[in-house]
């Protein structure tokens, strides 16, 4: 998988938005689908075909490989979600994490890997996996990674400080957990992968202390991704990039050092100007502010299609790959799922 | 101001957490009241950080070593500002709610609000309804702050708001709310007393609905 494919898909105005959850939540057992690969990989294709996407956009859920991390080191399933190391993780659990990061994965994400392998099996269209980003990852991992990130741009190191060692120990797991993850989806016919980074953003990360020297953003995510991106390279996938927090300039221009096939940035990124900032083959996917469809009194039918219009006709004036879609994933809100499918039909459908 | 003040609030913004530490001490030594090194020094750098951080000067990190700065500090302080009887502004109840278990902005929030001077009792992330009214009763407190960072679980505001107004505390206790998704419209809507866009915007939102 290229990233030529992407770039003529641009030229057939190809639009789609990150819509799974919208088709999933129309069926009243949305968790016996998720346990199960085969209707899973069912929804995905009717989401595709709702949508005339001939690229099968996964479900984004990304706490799925924090469930995956921490059943490794025998934590509780219910305890799983809102679990966070307070210190760092003993060496009696990294032995055991490592004793069986190879084994067998969870049950729901072997069911997003059977849903791969049914999409592949029973259509043309391209599978898509997914996984979330090992710095993301990472951030969910402990209570406050905030403060680490930054003493370590101080210059204060892991061996002087155990909240810096607990961050560095947690992004070796998650980078773990998110290679194995993606290898598996691979493995189970994905040609190309989505890696979320929602916390890559100028909340974890002070643009002040980048400006002063620090090396934090190529620390802590970079040189992990880094890992993934060759990863998913050397496989011959394609790699789609989304970070949908705020960035800044140069945020933007050492994740295209990643060179994904696809950058998804959301609505506090302006793609007209993250075009001027990534490689000229690149496409940009993107970036209506879908976080806001659930209300008219948040945006309208009309100005969806504005922003659509508008959007399009600067990545036009830009002459950069482009591709129409939402900032995130379009999440069904059962009271407001009319009005946002209204939106959504909107962008899909207005002359641009 | 004196000097050992003035410090104190320059190595907080800075995030020199034991700096201040024993600066604090430094200035308890010196036989400065508790009140004035709480508010000209601690919570004079903390109203800088807000101030910068609404500017944009600086970011949420920054604010955090600022506050751990501020907490060193004031492990220091309490038990002299116990024995002066200084009271806080008022006591906030946060939380993340139902559902929703993201607790980034809440913790920043929190820490903006002890650094404007209230006390703050964190009753954690997917809190219930009826639990922020609870906690809001136990502790006396004038204001409830709740936080979503989903369009999934921030009309569960709503029933926060709801289940205030079907309480005993309806009148006596207010409701902010905040979060990605979260607008004013929304707040609006559902009947919340204010709304905030950041951090520091709540804490200064605090201070006028609780005065």
């Amino acid at each position: 998988m290229n990233r030529q494919y992407f770039i003529d898909l641009t030229r057939k105005d190809v639009r789609v938005p990150i819509g799974v959850d919208m088709i999933l939540h129309q069926y009243p057992d949305v968790d016996a689908i998720l346990d199960n690969g085969e209707r899973m990989g069912q929804v995905l294709l009717e989401a595709a075909r709702f949508y005339n996407s001939p690229i099968v956009m996964p479900h984004m859920d990304l706490m799925l490989e924090k469930d995956h991390l921490l059943s490794l080191m025998g934590i509780p399933a219910a305890d799983r979600p809102a679990y966070h190391f307070h210190g760092c993780p003993s060496d009696a659990m990294v032995a055991e994490f490592n004793s069986k990061i190879k084994g067998p994965l969870g049950r729901r994400m072997e069911a997003r890997n059977d849903a791969i392998r049914y999409v592949a099996t029973h259509s043309m269209l391209m599978p898509m996996g997914i996984s979330i980003g090992p710095f993301s990852l990472m951030t969910k991992l402990l209570a406050d990674p905030i403060t680490p990130i930054f003493l370590h741009g101080s210059g204060i190191t892991g061996e002087d400080d155990p909240e810096v060692r607990a961050v560095e120990i947690c992004l070796d797991l998650a980078l773990a957990v998110v290679l194995r993850a993606i290898e598996s989806q691979l493995d189970a016919g994905a040609q190309t992968i989505i890696v979320a980074e929602p916390a890559a953003n100028t909340v974890y990360l002070s643009p002040k202390q980048m400006k002063e020297g620090a090396d934090i953003y190529d620390r802590f995510v970079l040189a992990p991704n880094a890992v993934m991106r060759k990863l998913v390279a050397d496989r011959g996938a394609a790699l789609i990039f989304h970070d949908c927090g705020a960035l800044t300039s140069e945020m933007i221009r050492k994740l295209d050092t990643l060179r994904p096939e696809v950058f998804s940035f959301g609505s506090p990124v302006n793609l007209w100007e993250a075009a001027d900032l990534v490689s000229k083959d690149t496409v940009l996917y993107g970036n209506l502010p879908s976080k806001r469809f659930m209300s008219d009194s948040l945006i309208t039918v009309e100005q969806v299609k504005e922003m659509s219009r508008d959007l399009a006709a600067r990545m036009r004036e830009k002459n950069h790959p482009f591709m129409l879609g939402t900032e995130c994933d379009v999440l069904c809100v059962h009271e407001h799922k009319e009005v946002i499918a209204r939106k959504v039909e909107a962008f899909m459908s207005c002359a641009v | 101001m004196s000097i050992v003040l003035e410090q104190i609030k320059e190595q907080l913004m800075k995030g020199k957490a034991n700096d201040v530490k024993a600066l604090v001490q430094q200035a308890l030594n010196e036989n400065i009241g508790a009140a004035e090194i709480l508010n000209k020094g601690l919570l004079g750098g903390m109203g800088v950080i807000g101030e910068k951080f609404k500017k944009n000067e600086v970011y949420v990190p920054e604010v955090l070593i600022a506050a751990r700065a501020m907490k060193m500090g004031m492990e220091v302080l309490k038990p002299a500002l116990a024995a002066a009887k200084v009271e806080p502004r008022g006591v906030v109840v946060i939380g993340t709610v139902k559902g929703d278990l993201h607790d980034i902005g809440k913790n920043l929030v929190g820490m903006m609000l002890e650094g404007a001077g209230f006390k703050v009792i964190d009753a954690g992330i997917n809190v219930e309804p009826a639990k922020f009214i609870e906690m809001a009763r136990a502790n006396n407190a004038s204001l409830i702050g709740a936080s979503a960072l989903l369009t999934t679980t921030m009309t569960n505001m709503k029933e926060v708001v709801e289940a205030l107004k079907a309480s005993d505390l309806a009148g006596r206790v207010k409701v902010m709310i905040g979060g990605a998704p979260v607008t004013q419209t929304f707040a609006d809507e559902i009947g919340a007393d204010g709304y905030a866009p950041d951090a520091a915007s709540a804490a200064d939102l605090a201070r006028t609905l609780a005065a």
